[in-house]
């Protein structure tokens, strides 16, 4: 016998940024099996769609909304689709983000480092800033940023993620962010919270795709679990920050990542 | 809602240490819910045996095992009684613990220092140390330690060194033992509560007191409260099964926003 329960997100409405491809797509999927119906936003309207078309078959209502997330206009549209198409705002999932290319960083191109920043942390404010006014209202709502073990730690350059300086400092500040914003609307309802994940088999936007095996292969054998991550195993710990049975936890990072920087 | 099988806890068996109240009885309570049958450990034999009525509710087996988990031939004769009685253990909440009496570090007393060590930090590692071989034999397994909040960082509690050096040392168990046993199958991982409204071994705490201690801890945490024991349920539930397949050496603080 299963509770019914716990974990239920029956008449919940989740925003998920980048839904369309990996993590994204998995957050998208634990909250409509669920019960929550669902907008996923992406830079890629057709892989939000994809997405739309799969998680469809749960029985919830889903709609894609393309968006940059470091364009405050879009992002304001996009809180406005969902809010005209749902009415409401319960879950927040501000997990849109990029890498850097992969170059040391005296070398770094100054446009490389404005691009990770405007995406994975100032896109993460304009997400928060555009969406706590509704959970404000309601005085309820989860918020859930994706960071990354790469904001929590460097590591030894032959065990880690070489090169991704800007990356790591802007998923540092995102932990950061997180904490902060945490605190300040802790009394009106509001929980945010961070997943930091460690390798999972993405297929990042803009990193190559032989690239990131060589960087999986490379990566696995530091990893107590021995693999790198299914993305779908992200899933349960979506579903339990979503949902109200985490009620008493806020301004936490949780990592995902079999073991590496325990 | 789709009836997912995601958090499902059937066919397993959980081994809880201070199952009898507290945070300890919603763990027993959590996993039950979910399908596992429970053995219930408690120094306190009529508390275990009142989770023990409220776990069979949900249809499974349930046992009470008295043993004080600081002592290594009752923890064997506790693990033995689960193993007759359901097989094995699939999963293991090292839960038992007591705080230190609330004095300066410099008048508390040795054997009250010892105490707080051969149970929290000691005790967590002979469960350990006698569950492990069990896990590593069907090369599955899922431990949770309760740690706590005090391990992380000193925070608004005073006089809690004893307490809070066992909770780190705690901390530092977990992880390690997670990876040495991460190629066994075998995920371990921390519960680290803040404060919840329980009532702590080894406090005593008349009600004038601890609505004193409400008045002063209160405006420290962020969400203005203490949490209920039962809203630690889903956590317990999401790490002792497979939804957590990819999580080892962590720990999970819930505190209501404390050390954020």
């Amino acid at each position: 016998m299963v509770d019914k329960g716990m974990f239920d997100l029956s008449g919940r409405v989740a925003l998920v940024t980048a839904g369309g491809r990996g993590l994204g797509r998995e957050f998208c999927e634990g909250v409509a099996e669920f019960g929550a119906d669902v907008a996923c936003a992406d830079i890629d309207m057709e892989r939000a769609q994809e997405t739309v078309s799969l998680i469809k078959r749960f029985g919830i209502r889903a709609i894609a909304i393309e968006v940059d997330v470091s364009k405050p206009d879009q992002v304001e549209h996009m809180v406005r689709q969902t809010m005209a198409e749902f009415s409401t705002i319960d879950i927040l999932f501000n997990n849109a983000g990029i890498g850097n290319p992969p170059v040391r960083l005296h070398e770094m191109p100054i446009e490389a480092w404005d691009r990770a920043m405007d995406v994975n942390l100032k896109g993460m404010f304009l997400c928060l800033r555009a969406v706590l006014p509704v959970m404000l209202k309601q005085k309820r709502g989860s918020i859930i940023n994706t960071a990354s073990v790469a904001g929590l730690m460097a590591g030894a350059e032959t065990r880690s993620l070489p090169n991704a300086v800007p990356y790591g400092a802007s998923k540092h500040a995102v932990i950061a962010l997180t904490k902060h914003a945490a605190r300040a609307y802790a009394q009106e309802g509001i929980r945010i919270n961070a997943i930091a994940p460690g390798a999972h088999l993405t297929w990042p936007l803009g990193a190559p795709r032989e690239f990131m095996e060589e960087i999986h292969t490379h990566l696995a054998k530091f990893i107590p679990l021995g693999r790198i991550g299914e993305p779908r195993e992200i899933k349960g710990l979506a579903i339990f920050l979503a949902s109200d049975d985490s009620s008493y936890v806020t301004g936490q990072v949780f990592v995902h990542d079999g073991g590496f920087i325990a | 809602m789709g009836k997912s099988k995601l958090f499902d806890l059937s066919g397993k068996v959980a081994l809880v240490t201070a199952g009898g109240h507290g945070l300890g009885r919603e763990y027993c309570i959590a996993v039950a819910k979910f399908g596992a049958d429970v053995a219930c450990n408690d120094i306190d034999i009529k508390l275990a045996q009142e989770t023990v009525e409220l776990v069979k509710k949900f249809g499974h087996r349930a046992i009470v095992i008295k043993a004080d988990v600081s002592k290594m031939d009752e923890i064997e004769r506790m693990v033995n009684q689960t193993v007759s009685e359901f097989s094995t253990i699939d999963i293991l909440f090292c839960n038992a613990g007591v705080v230190n009496p609330m004095v300066p570090l410099h008048e508390l007393s040795i054997e009250d220092w010892d105490k707080v060590m051969a149970l929290n930090l000691r005790g967590t590692f002979l469960c350990m140390r006698t569950v492990l071989p069990i896990m590593i034999k069907q090369k599955r397994g899922s431990i949770i330690s309760t740690a706590s909040l005090a391990g992380l960082m000193c925070g608004i509690t005073p006089h809690s060194a004893p307490y809070g050096a066992s909770k780190g040392g705690v901390i530092g168990l977990t992880r390690h033992a997670a990876v040495a046993y991460a190629r066994d199958g075998i995920r371990i991982n921390a519960i680290a509560p803040g404060l919840h409204d329980t009532r702590p071994v080894g406090l005593n705490l008349t009600l004038e007191k601890s609505e004193e201690l409400k008045r002063m801890i209160f405006p420290a945490i962020p969400m203005g409260r203490y949490g209920e024991p039962s809203e630690i349920q889903a956590l317990a539930v999401y790490l002792a099964s497979d939804a957590s397949s990819y999580v080892t050496g962590q720990v999970f603080v819930q505190d209501g926003g404390i050390s954020a």
